[in-house]
């Protein structure tokens, strides 16, 4: 068994990885069925598409934990130091800010699309909003974490 | 003038270090509020509509692909079969990173996984060899564009949905211009090569026994892009399930025919995989946000009605576009410029009759080939990195590669046939 400490620490990369192979297999059983059955099963389709959700919202949070968004750091890289540190706290406001608003929109989507239904498979769309709500509520935990890291690297 | 804010903003986030994805969704996001009526469910909306795009699920597929590929030998493979066809040449070792790339490229889909995986390889091997460390890196992240025109590559994909075009026509459209690139990359290679005495790896062409040899043994892997062209110009599959089937015959292939693909590899696979994906789909929904103010706003036929004021020929369009781009693409992140630049260009070029097929692997070479223009480039990078180049030195080897392919993009915008001629009669005009 994977201890704790390696699950919370992969946790985005184990949730995405596991819709990810969820969204290959249904994809490829609604091609078999298609053509052995004659009778494509249309639950398939959806449930990729709900998977890549999942693939998608929690991959985002781990880029975080590798630096994996890209940003262009031509002009800040030349300022002077005061101002890009003032710059940069603008930015993790910024970031952390619009995390804090997708969460609570996810969360309040997430809440009033439990009565309503996907058209094949009838899960409530809460599955479609729920990693959009975890994801960015791990972007924010993810984000503190890269900055406590950066700024004790910095003061060692 | 408050129709504008967004976009500015958008700008002033991007040169303030903001990581792109945010700064397209701050943008958008700026819009709902500035307009005070629409609601701001249809951002949330909008923002997931992309991972709800059955077409898209094809870029992991082919991300997934190429990390498989890596883990099961094939590479190694395709190796041997280059070494076979071009060891003889002056310039061996660049001369198989060219044609290694133009081989990968119908097998992955991510240009910088290929860059990442041709310097490591073929890069330091050159640099052992005694190449100059910089062209090594030179020619690793050059050659690296080509995968991004020969079927699949993830850019065409991802215009393919932005732009709302047929997949298959893109993949076929890509084949001969990669080609092409892949024929100047190895003319400039050769010319060089020559000047420095950079040594072939054989004394003689190594015959066709050799080349069918490795041929064969590499058949699995290059029987895929013909595989997924036939399914796809049949009508077997769709692009799609076109990925999700090869993932599957690539893991058979590794574990069945080449017996090196283990269990282990699958961790690093599926984390590669969930990586790339999340980073570029991340830009693709934010830009589908930011696409919903693009077009409420009108702001593409508005940019369409100022440019015919200033030329109503769609050469003279397309060299302007070719411009901006060059001049974009060596501070923007190609696969960024991509998401934002298509919905904004697309309708207005199909409005001066150019066809979008054409316009999307013009567009996709030239912010491919942005890859390796300094200061900005993902492949330069990467390359510069594993290979421990400066940028400046970098920028001076570069030069006559950036020179050709300039010339091949030249040659494609003014040349439709070049990528129109395959679609066109694969799948009827």
């Amino acid at each position: 068994m994977p201890s704790l400490r390696f699950i919370v620490r992969y946790f985005e990369e184990l949730v995405a990885s596991a819709a990810l192979i969820v969204v290959i297999l249904s994809v490829c059983w609604g091609v078999l069925t298609r053509y052995v059955t004659a009778q494509p099963a249309p639950w398939a389709g959806e449930l990729a598409v709900l998977g890549f959700a999942w693939v998608v919202f929690f991959g985002a949070s781990a880029c975080f934990k590798y630096k994996l968004h890209p940003s262009i750091d031509m002009l800040t890289s030349s300022l002077p130091s005061s101002a890009a540190r003032a710059v940069r706290l603008l930015v993790h406001a910024l970031v952390l800010g619009f995390c804090a608003y997708m969460v609570w929109f996810g969360v309040r989507f997430s809440i009033d699309a439990w009565d309503n239904p996907t058209s094949v498979l009838r899960w409530p769309l809460t599955v479609l909003y729920g990693p959009v709500t975890f994801g960015f509520a791990l972007m924010i935990v993810r984000y503190v974490e890269r900055l406590v890291a950066d700024s004790r690297q910095a003061g060692a | 003038m408050l129709d504008y804010v967004p976009a500015i903003l958008m700008f002033v986030l991007f040169a303030l270090d903001v990581p792109i994805a945010f700064a397209i969704a701050i943008s958008a996001l700026s819009f709902f509020f500035i307009d005070g009526e629409i609601p701001l469910n249809i951002f949330v909306q909008k923002m997931v509509s992309a991972t709800e795009s059955y077409p898209l699920l094809a870029v992991p597929f082919f991300v997934m692909i190429g990390a498989i590929m890596n883990a099961a030998g094939i590479t190694r493979r395709l190796l041997a079969l280059a070494d076979a066809l071009v060891g003889h040449l002056t310039g061996a070792l660049a001369q198989m990173c060219t044609v290694l790339a133009t081989l990968l490229g119908g097998l992955t889909a991510s240009s910088s996984a290929d860059a990442a995986m041709l310097a490591k390889t073929l890069g330091v091997e050159m640099t052992n060899r005694g190449y100059s460390a910089a062209f090594a890196a030179a020619i690793t992240s050059s050659a690296a564009i080509i995968t991004a025109l020969i079927p699949p590559g993830i850019g065409l994909i991802i215009y393919g949905y932005l732009a709302d075009v047929s997949v298959g026509r893109l993949f076929l459209g890509g084949v001969v211009p990669g080609l092409l690139i892949s024929a100047a990359l190895m003319t400039v290679t050769h010319v060089f090569s020559r000047k420095r005495g950079y040594k072939p790896l054989r004394a003689s062409f190594a015959g066709w026994p050799e080349v069918t040899r490795t041929f064969r043994d590499a058949i699995w892997a290059i029987s895929i892009p013909v595989f997924i062209i036939l399914g796809l110009r049949y009508g077997i599959f769709t692009p799609t399930e076109a990925g999700a089937i090869t993932v599957i015959y690539t893991i058979l292939v590794g574990f069945f025919a080449y017996r090196e693909l283990k269990l282990a590899h699958f961790p690093k696979i599926l984390q590669e995989t969930v990586l790339d994906t999340s980073a570029i789909m991340l830009l693709i929904c934010a830009a589908s946000a930011f696409g919903f103010y693009l077009a409420w706003e009108r702001l593409p036929p508005q940019m369409a009605a100022w440019l015919v004021t200033v030329t109503d020929n769609p050469w003279l369009l397309l060299l302007l576009i070719n411009v901006l781009l060059v001049v974009l693409g060596t501070a923007v992140e190609g696969t960024a410029a991509l998401i934002i630049l298509t919905p904004i260009f697309v309708p207005v070029v199909t409005k001066f009759g150019i066809d979008p097929v054409h316009f999307g692997i013009v567009l996709v070479t030239n912010l491919t080939i942005a890859g390796v223009t300094p200061p900005v480039g993902q492949m330069m990078f990467i390359s510069c990195s594993v290979l421990r180049v400066r940028m400046e030195t970098f920028s001076v080897e570069v030069m006559p590669f950036l020179l050709a392919m300039f010339g091949v993009l030249g040659l494609i915008t003014f040349v439709p046939w070049l990528s129109l001629a395959l679609p066109n009669w694969a799948f009827g005009p």
